[in-house]
């Protein structure tokens, strides 16, 4: 009994310590963001001054961030074009893969200096990160079955069907919007069995990036929803908020890779077409 | 430590903005946890009796399927169930495959357990169960079996918690349990530390909650022994 009681006594001691910390804590922002500023403009001093930037991406996404079949080394759109902007930069790059849902918490954390993984801008994104310029235009398709499109013809019949992605990701966000259910992968690769054996219906995503999927994919019954088009949006690299000289060195650097065609070339390369024209809506 | 963000420790806010969504997947991992416990219980005993079979045809298999279920980790079981399956055809829902895959990931650990338990008992009492002419289920469920229990009763609730910090890999075969609407809450807010400091002491809070268990039944089995 004497021991079960110290025990709760220290469980409880635990907890309330842990809330105080966590009060503290709040007070104390107000304190920390001011000191924010001298610190996050060195955010490009930093890594000016360790030679390397330290880029976070997925590895399980093809075509953008993946693992090359024979080589086994890490390549995609998004891995190249951050390969091409170190070497303008002159700085060494440090790929750090984790989960798509890890990203952008290690961005806040600083575990890394930049996101390059197909982030669309959106002003719910803009709120917490800063973006570079665009350096993918595109717009969102679907893969469904085969043999039955999984009931979707277009954007509407998303509704009370099962979408699987990201926890994170844009496109989830868009198909709960829609009124679908999202069932969470923790990797984009185990999706595409999935609507197969019909435990969900449909992945969304850029279409060019399905139908690369498709393509990897290799195996009979999946297709691109031709009818489903939506959100023609721009994807750029994530930068932490409020670094402005860092946001200023990569969007320059980023223009003259445009200007010079080295990034249409990566884009034609992994992506099969010239993602960095804005779309014409429709 | 300049760069210690005390700003993402703790948000209380969302902490308590969460929260009901979190506790719902709370029960999802407590019941995932019962249910597991039972099954790797009843074919931890199982499995036990067939490796202490003198019958090498018996002890053998339960050898071998101990030493596989202890030598490959949960979270590739919990693949080879739900997205290995459906490649020949077997399919089943996220949580009945996390079941499966938990009750016999641990049923090999309880199963020694048990094991050692039992052989613990004195062999006296064995020779005593024959004197009164007991077969071997007689002996075994009204003499051995009592005994072992109040031994087994420390390491089986150790697994026990074992079991209910396991649940949280179902999530990776989208089992809505509290780690996985943990992650879907660090989705919407990105306050990752918040939600995973949150979830850790649930988990802690429960885990308590099964000490206290083993403290009432260990009480209760030592009953019948002499100071």
């Amino acid at each position: 009994m004497k021991n079960t009681k110290s025990f709760l006594l220290l469980f409880v001691v635990a907890i309330v310590s842990l809330l105080l910390a966590a009060c503290g804590s709040k007070e104390s922002t107000s304190e920390a963001t001011a000191s924010t500023e001298g610190k996050e403009q060195n955010a490009w001093e930093r890594i000016q001054e360790s030679g390397k930037i330290v880029v976070g991406t997925e590895g399980l996404y093809y075509p953008i961030t993946y693992h090359d079949e024979t080589t086994k080394e890490l390549t995609g759109y998004d891995v190249e074009v951050a390969r091409a902007l170190g070497e303008k930069l002159g700085l060494e790059v440090e790929f750090k893969e984790m989960e798509f849902d890890g990203l952008l918490p290690a961005l806040r954390n600083g575990q890394i200096d930049i996101a390059a993984n197909d982030f669309s801008v959106t002003d719910e994104r803009k709120e917490k990160f800063d973006f570079t310029i665009p350096i993918k235009h595109s717009y969102g398709s679907a893969i469904v079955r085969e043999s039955d499109n999984s009931g979707i013809e277009s954007v509407e019949d998303l509704k009370g069907k099962k979408v699987g992605g990201s926890a994170t990701s844009n496109y989830s966000k868009f198909a709960q919007e829609q009124g679908a259910e999202v069932i969470v992968y923790t990797g984009s690769d185990t999706v595409l069995p999935e609507i197969v054996n019909g435990r969900v219906d449909a992945t969304l995503n850029d279409y060019l990036v399905l139908m690369r999927s498709l393509e990897q994919y290799g195996k009979p019954g999946l297709k691109l929803a031709e009818g489903v088009k939506f959100s023609f949006s721009s994807s750029a690299i994530v930068l932490p908020k409020d670094s402005p000289e860092l946001k200023e060195k990569i969007d320059a650097a980023l223009e003259e890779l445009l200007a010079d065609g080295t990034i249409k070339e990566i884009s034609n390369k992994f992506l099969g077409a010239d993602v960095t024209q804005p779309l014409e809506k429709e | 430590m300049a760069d210690f963000k005390w700003e993402y420790l703790f948000n209380i806010e969302i902490a308590l903005d969460s929260l009901p969504f979190i506790l719902e997947g709370a029960w999802q991992t407590i019941l995932i946890a019962l249910v597991s416990m039972f099954f790797a219980l009843v074919l931890g005993l199982f499995v036990a009796l067939a490796r202490m079979n003198r019958f090498k045809l018996i002890s053998v298999p339960a050898r071998l399927f101990i030493s596989f279920m202890r030598g490959t980790p949960l979270l590739v079981m919990l693949f080879i169930l739900y997205f290995g399956f459906p490649m020949v055809g077997i399919e089943m829902e996220p949580l009945t495959a996390a079941i499966i895959g938990i009750s016999i990931h641990f049923s090999a650990y309880t199963a020694e357990i048990i094991r050692s338990a039992i052989s613990s008992v004195a062999k006296g009492q064995w020779e005593a169960a024959e004197t009164l002419r007991m077969s071997y289920w007689q002996t075994m469920t009204r003499i051995i079996l009592p005994q072992a229990t109040r031994i087994a009763l420390p390491p089986l609730s150790s697994t026990f918690m074992d079991i209910i910090k396991g649940t949280s890999l179902a999530m990776v075969i989208t089992v809505s349990e509290m780690f996985y609407r943990a992650k879907v809450v660090v989705g919407q807010t990105y306050e990752s530390l918040t939600l995973y400091i949150l979830v850790a002491l649930i988990y802690w809070a429960i885990c308590a909650l099964v000490t206290l268990l083993q403290d009432y039944l260990e009480k209760k089995a030592n009953r019948y022994v002499a100071a």
